[in-house]
Parts: structure tokens; sequence; C-alpha cells
């Protein structure tokens, strides 16, 4: 809880900020080998989907996006079209390490973190290549464009939901914030409801007999 | 915790499906109107531009703004996160409030600054473009929603108890 004070929130934006700059500095070295890593982990995946692919380095560190049945063209993918994908490399590394903690916390929070961004981008693949197939025959396509805009550029997404989901402890109130006066007082996580009502809802019978009449 | 994260994804998918679903002549004219705003910007700040639809050209040099940089996915991230914290509904309004006219600010910076970007450095623009504001805006879009969690909430709660 004392995470929630003004003052952490000031040294999160600092220390974000400057990590932030540094992996921007850092990712152009960093992110052909990452996109070499999640390539070559995808392939075997994008084999079973129903309408297999391979990929293939292409152009200018770019992909080749080539189907093994034989039916359909291949395509390329440019490394701008990547680095939409691929630059919450930048963003989530920023956001785990300045996340209040100590150092043993954040290098924790920080191996999962990666680890689990790697295998959402892996396994975002087989839905972004059938998106991309299906965005060159009907660019119009709605469930296409969706799938794209989750799949793919909006996949900026996946720090924000891999840092929150790893982090939810230290900004979200905890169980001993939660124990109210009564049971028919408003519930100390704010939502307006009773406590009985939201987060004593589990509760009923030990506290009704406990409390006093 | 699961709750949250259920109402996220929810809240998050639902309003991209909105966004996704937008007739083309909605998408156009939110992209001019944002050229539009972008252009006056420029403007002021010294900037010859002449804006046509969706695209600004200044100094021999043109830019295009495409739905993509309409800062709908950062706002959907922010909509989505602000719900599925634990709060009052008069704090989730609060928060959207103030949360979502910032983050339409900070995306007129962002096309403001590729536009100088363009002109100035266009070897950079690739890079401002891809690397450094994609990233940026969801970066920015976690502190503004940290504002709310760490100072808004609290008060909230306060008040409530």
């Amino acid at each position: 809880v004392s995470a929630l004070a003004p003052r952490s929130l000031l040294r999160f934006v600092a220390i974000a900020s400057v990590l932030f700059g540094a992996f921007v500095l850092v990712y152009p070295f960093v992110a052909p080998a990452y996109r070499t890593l999640v390539r070559e982990t995808a392939n075997p995946v994008l084999r079973m989907a129903p309408d297999p692919s391979r990929v293939e380095p292409g152009d200018d560190g770019g992909w080749r996006i080539v189907p093994v049945s034989g039916q359909g063209t291949a395509f390329s993918v440019t490394a701008d079209d990547l680095d939409l994908n691929h630059a919450a490399l930048i963003l989530l590394p920023s956001l785990l390490l300045a996340t209040p903690g100590t150092w043993r916390e954040r290098t924790r929070r920080l191996g999962i973190g990666m680890v689990a961004l790697f295998l959402l981008h892996v396994l975002s693949m087989p839905p972004w290549v059938a998106a991309l197939k299906c965005l060159r025959h009907d660019p119009d396509s709605v469930p296409c464009s969706y799938a794209y805009s989750v799949f793919g550029a909006g996949s900026q997404i996946y720090a924000f939901v891999v840092w929150g989901v790893l982090t939810w402890g230290v900004w979200a109130p905890g169980p001993a914030a939660a124990e109210p006066g009564s049971r028919g007082a408003p519930c100390p996580c704010g939502s307006g409801l009773k406590y009985k009502r939201c987060c004593g809802a589990g509760e009923p019978a030990a506290r009704a007999k406990a409390a006093p009449r | 915790v699961l709750r949250a994260w259920a109402i996220f994804g929810a809240t998050f998918g639902a309003l991209q499906l909105v966004a996704t679903s937008l007739s083309p002549g909605a998408r156009d004219a939110i992209t001019a109107l944002l050229a539009r705003a972008t252009g006056a910007l420029a403007r002021l700040a010294g900037t010859p531009v002449e804006v046509t639809g969706s695209l600004l050209y200044a100094d021999g040099y043109g830019l295009e703004v495409i739905w993509q940089c309409s800062g709908a996915t950062p706002m959907a991230v922010f909509v989505a996160a602000v719900a599925a914290f634990p709060s009052s509904w008069r704090a989730k309004l609060v928060g959207w409030a103030i949360g979502l006219p910032l983050l339409v600010v900070a995306n007129l910076a962002r096309l403001l600054t590729l536009l100088w970007v363009g002109m100035h450095h266009p070897h950079a623009f690739d890079t401002m473009h891809l690397r450094v504001w994609q990233p940026l805006l969801i970066l920015m879009t976690v502190v503004l929603w940290l504002a709310w969690v760490t100072r808004l909430v609290p008060r909230e709660r306060t008040r409530a108890a």
C-alpha cells in the first residue's frame, strides 16, 4: 500500500523515462536477434495453422511469408511493420524495472515478463499472418482488420498487459486494506457497494455472527 | 484480480471492435480533424503548413495522418484500465474526463513532432514514428492511469468512508 504514495509515482515516471530512452538506443542492436528467435520458434506453430505458412528472412531485416501448401502467393513484411509488433521490447523492461520493489523482485518480474512477451509474440503469429493474408485479398474486411489490430500493430498492449498482471499487487488494494468496520459500510475498494456485496461477498455467515448487535 | 482483467479484456476488445467497424467516412473525418488541428498548431509555432483532407504539406514535405495515428489504441487501453480497476463510478468518470483529453493532446504532440522530424531530419522519421512514439504513447497511458490510481482513487475512497 505504501507504493501508492505520490512520490512513488514520480520516481516511477523518472526511472521509466530514463530506461525508455536507453532501451530506444539499445533496441536496433537487440531487435534482429529477437526477431530471429521469434521467427524460428513460430515456424512450427505456423505449420500447425489451418492455412500453414513458413516465415523466412526477407530484405532489409523484414520477413517473407511463404505458403507451405503451394497455394497462394508469398509476400513480404518490412522491418518497419515488424517494429510495430516488437517495439513492446522497449516499453516492457522500462515499466517492469521502474515499478517499486526490491531489485530481486524487479529482476524476477523482468525475467518472467520478457518470457511472457516472447510467448505472446510467438503465439500471436498464426492469427497475425492469417490477418495479413486476409487483408491482402480484402483490405476492408472488419474481422481481419480487427485481428490485425489486436495481434499485429496493436501488440503494444502486450507490454501493458504483462506489466499489469505482474505488478497488479503493487498498485491494487490488498486484502489488508479491504477490511471494513462493518458489513454495511462502503467497501474500501471504492466501488460504491456495501462491503457485504463487494469485498466481503464470500464471507457472510462468519462475519454476520461475529458482528455486534 | 481475474475479474479486473476480464473487465479490461472485454472493454478493450469491445472498443477495438467499435474502432475497427467505423465506416471509412467516419475514419476520414477523424483523421482530417487531427490533420487540421496539427496544421493549426504548426502554424502557431511559425511553420507554414497546408492541409488537404488528412494530408499535411510543409516546406516540400508531406505527411498523411492515417487511422493508426489517431491514438485510438492508447485511448482504448486507458478506458479499459480505468474501467477494470476497483473504484467508484464517480472516480472512473473523473479519470476518463481528465485522461482522454490529455491523451488527445499527447497524440497531437506526436503528430506535430513527426511533422517537424520529417521536415528537418527525414532519416530519423521511422525511428521516431515506430520505435519512440508508438511505445511512448502507451507509456504515457500507463503514467496517466497510475496518476489516477495513486491520486484520485484514494481521495474518492476517503470521501466514501
